[in-house]
């Protein structure tokens, strides 16, 4: 790799960082619940797009792919900690506009209820909404989860309607 | 014809594009039924959204420099909090050697001036007792005093004590029911539970060699002279029993 050409590397390199890591980050926190294990994990991504040495054609895919993998790796070999459910609530990021403070929901209950429901999905869906919800795009979504784009909304619509189902079916039952 | 699952997801998410946008706007503009879909279904992710970020912790910040550091020095994140976790343990461990009253200091002092263990398995026939096979014993350099210490009485078994040629002193007992522990000048035999008998070999040329059982010393050897309540037998050896011991009182010669 000439000077030039890393150069291009590192440039395009930073600006998908940018771009990517606090919204990936927050898609594998709140699929693992576990803060540190989200940011070990996206970082390892990150180091191994950057060994690479070049971007894959699909960069943003290749990066969430990979982490989504480590994450299926670390919570497979069970070396993980519990999830935490009680974590402090930190700064929200939405693909909306800010909820105004009465449609804050974070209480201990809202929270379990919300971890059940997701639980209660399968991985696929979960990862689905999850990273919709960070406003990635269909392409990107189909891409990292191997699906076809074509049914990227249906397959949300189906993720959104069993998430809200999950969860009004918890806050009933308790 | 209404507005599919996966078009009122598009719209929702601006993800129509070309000929397919505009027919979708032209149908949502005459079709109540779908523009109010679109809205229930704009309401629903809102509050789905919502509730998501209730998950939102405050995960630690990942830094493009950690990301290049970690990728040229081929070192994970668990690494380098692992070195950290190293590096602040001898620390911490360093300062508290370091402090005058320190007990870590104290503990540390001790355990290197106590005597290092040594085990030595020896297959011999050495010694008076010439049937005696599978030895096991350790020597010390008969230089200034040396003490040969038994730490219990046993309720059996003797010390045939012989004065040889050599330059060490030598305790021997059967393998595997005694353990020894050298250090300068002394021989600490734990024998707990034993009930074996011993051999040793005090050289002729040493000047002060002392054999104490349960802290009582039963036999010592000043120069060439030796003090003990039991008499050398016709082959020379001394046997002293290491069983109950009498308080003697072996002074040395004046």
């Amino acid at each position: 790799m000439t000077d030039r050409d890393r150069r291009v590397f590192d440039e395009q390199f930073s600006q998908l960082f940018q771009e990517h890591v606090e919204r990936l980050t927050r898609v594998i926190d709140r699929l693992s619940g576990e803060p540190d294990l989200a940011a070990d994990l996206v970082q390892e991504a990150f180091v191994r797009l950057h060994r690479r040495g070049s971007l894959p054609d699909a960069p943003a895919a290749w990066v969430i792919s990979v982490a989504l993998n480590l994450f299926r790796n670390a919570r497979s070999t069970g070396r993980r900690r519990a999830r935490l459910l009680d974590m402090f609530v930190g700064s929200r990021v939405l693909t909306d506009p800010a909820p105004r403070a009465d449609e804050r929901l974070d209480s201990e209950e809202t929270r379990a209820g919300v971890r059940r429901a997701l639980d209660g999905l399968s991985a696929r869906e979960a990862q689905l909404l999850l990273l919709r919800a960070e406003g990635y795009s269909y392409r990107d979504i189909a891409d990292a989860l191997g699906l076809n784009e074509a049914s990227v909304g249906t397959l949300l619509a189906r993720a959104k309607a069993g998430f809200r189902r999950s969860y009004e079916d918890g806050s009933h039952a308790s | 014809m209404h507005l599919d699952a996966e078009h009122i997801e598009r719209v929702l998410h601006d993800q129509l594009s070309g000929a397919d946008a505009s027919r979708v706007a032209a149908h949502l503009a005459e079709c109540d039924d779908c523009r109010t879909s679109v809205e229930g279904a704009r309401a629903e992710e809102r509050k789905t959204w919502l509730l998501l970020g209730t998950l939102d912790s405050a995960p630690r910040t990942v830094r493009m420099g950690d990301v290049q550091r970690a990728a040229a020095w081929n070192v994970t994140p668990r690494v380098y909090r692992w070195a950290a976790v190293l590096l602040v343990g001898v620390g911490l461990a360093g300062a508290g050697y370091a402090l005058p009253w320190s007990p870590l200091r104290r503990w540390i002092d001790a355990r290197r001036e106590a005597p290092a263990v040594v085990t030595t398995a020896v297959v011999d026939s050495m010694g008076p007792a010439g049937d005696v096979q599978d030895m096991s014993g350790v020597s010390v350099v008969a230089q200034g005093e040396v003490v040969v210490r038994f730490t219990f009485a046993q309720t059996e078994g003797v010390v045939r004590v012989s004065l040889g040629e050599g330059d060490d002193v030598e305790v021997r007992a059967p393998a595997g029911t005694v353990r020894f522990a050298t250090g300068a000048g002394r021989i600490m035999v734990d024998n707990a539970g034993a009930t074996s008998d011993y051999d040793v070999l005090v050289p002729r040329s040493s000047s002060h060699v002392t054999l104490q059982v349960a802290g009582v010393t039963v036999w010592q050897k000043f120069g060439s002279r030796v003090v003990s309540e039991h008499p050398p037998g016709p082959d020379g050896v001394t046997r002293v029993p290491v069983t109950t011991v009498a308080a003697d009182d072996l002074s040395p010669p004046r």
